[in-house]
């Protein structure tokens, strides 16, 4: 009975020295970067190995379970790991900026329509004074106010382009949410074994292909409604006479 | 005078000929991208209003492309775009774009640079 509790006890005490090193080892991989990261794990694997061998005084089927879950926890943490980094380095970025163009969006509709109604109130308050100006016989005035009329309207045609700046920054987001998901796919793909390698790698050339082709796009990812006056003012810089005589 | 405008924006297209007319212009051809432009493209037009991003064959390689043409290498080009950054505006002047509108542009500066881009074929005839 005492030499069983004494056994017991032992392999008590094994198996929580046993668990008191994975939780060093998992912290010291948990600190590492991912370069090296298979040079690490070899060499502590093998530190795993020695030391196992000593705590489980020769039993080598538990050895050799310990040593099987310890390499399960490391290949998950080293998928783990991949799934993240390819998260933070593909996505994050590109949302938060989707986002911000998202809002522009919205308030250029919002500026866009406030216009266009100012406009048209404008424009029904001078058809009703040419209303006026007629019941008086009052030719010339009237002649003056269709002019008016007339330039208002047009500056509601003019106020209408936000429609194709407002498309074009739509085109950007939804292609930025493509590309997400895309990557979000690929990021699933990791978790499964057999693909571990082939798609983090292609994971990781995404952004080049996308970009190496430089397909004509029909949007302008930088396309905005604000400071058009100081983005003409440096077109007219690079197009003065005096820039081009100098080039 | 006859332009042709080159926006895959109907809006746009819409825009830059009513301000175009309002100006006292009245005859125009319209295409939806840089290959359409290339097709329609022939000696009766004397101005050119092209967007930059476009499918297909965007704007700066449309007017690469003209200008290796015998028949297109002088027509004025105006580019109307919302691209400002620097380096694209000079690598549209080094394409052959003669003048170059902001996006979203007024009419006043629309005016202004079609009455620059054409002021040397006013000043030849």
């Amino acid at each position: 009975m005492a030499d069983r509790d004494r056994v017991l006890s032992e392999m008590l005490s094994e198996s929580e020295a046993a668990l008191r090193m994975m939780d060093a080892i998992l912290e010291e991989l948990q600190a590492g970067d991912d370069d090296g990261e298979d040079a690490v794990t070899e060499h502590v694997a093998a530190q795993v190995m020695q030391r196992l061998e000593a705590v489980t005084a020769g039993s080598t089927d538990l050895t050799a379970l310990v040593m099987h879950v310890y390499l399960d926890v490391i290949e998950t943490l080293k998928i783990l790991r991949r799934t993240r980094s390819a998260l933070e380095r593909t996505t994050v970025e590109q949302v938060q900026a989707t986002q911000e163009k998202l809002l522009e969006v919205s308030s250029t509709t919002e500026l866009a329509a406030t216009d266009l109604l100012d406009g048209l109130d404008r424009a029904i308050g001078m058809i009703d004074r040419l209303d006026s100006l007629a019941a008086e016989g009052n030719t010339e005035e009237s002649e003056k106010l269709r002019a008016e009329l007339r330039d208002e309207l047009f500056r509601l045609i003019v106020v209408l382009q936000f429609q194709d700046i407002a498309a074009q920054q739509l085109s950007h987001a939804s292609n930025v949410l493509r590309g997400v998901e895309r990557r979000l796919e690929r990021v699933v793909g990791l978790l499964d074994d057999a693909d571990l390698v082939s798609s983090s790698e292609s994971a990781a050339g995404t952004d080049a292909a996308d970009h190496a082709h430089d397909r004509p796009r029909g949007y302008d990812p930088a396309a905005s409604m604000l400071g058009a006056e100081d983005r003409q003012a440096l077109a007219d810089e690079i197009f003065s006479p005096a820039a081009n005589a100098d080039g | 005078m006859k332009f042709l405008v080159v926006d895959d924006s109907v809006t746009m297209r819409r825009i830059i000929i009513n301000s175009l007319q309002r100006i006292g212009y009245n005859d125009f051809v319209e295409a939806g991208d840089g290959s359409e432009a290339l097709e329609r493209f022939d000696a009766s037009i004397d101005c050119i209003i092209t967007d930059w991003n476009m499918p297909v064959l965007g704007g700066l390689e449309f007017v690469q492309q003209l200008r290796q043409r015998e028949d297109g290498r002088r027509v004025p080009v105006l580019m109307v775009t919302t691209r400002s950054a620097r380096d694209d505006i000079v690598a549209a002047a080094q394409a052959g774009v003669n003048n170059y509108v902001v996006k979203p542009f007024t009419p006043q500066v629309l005016k202004e640079k079609i009455d620059q881009v054409l002021a040397p074929v006013a000043k030849a005839n």
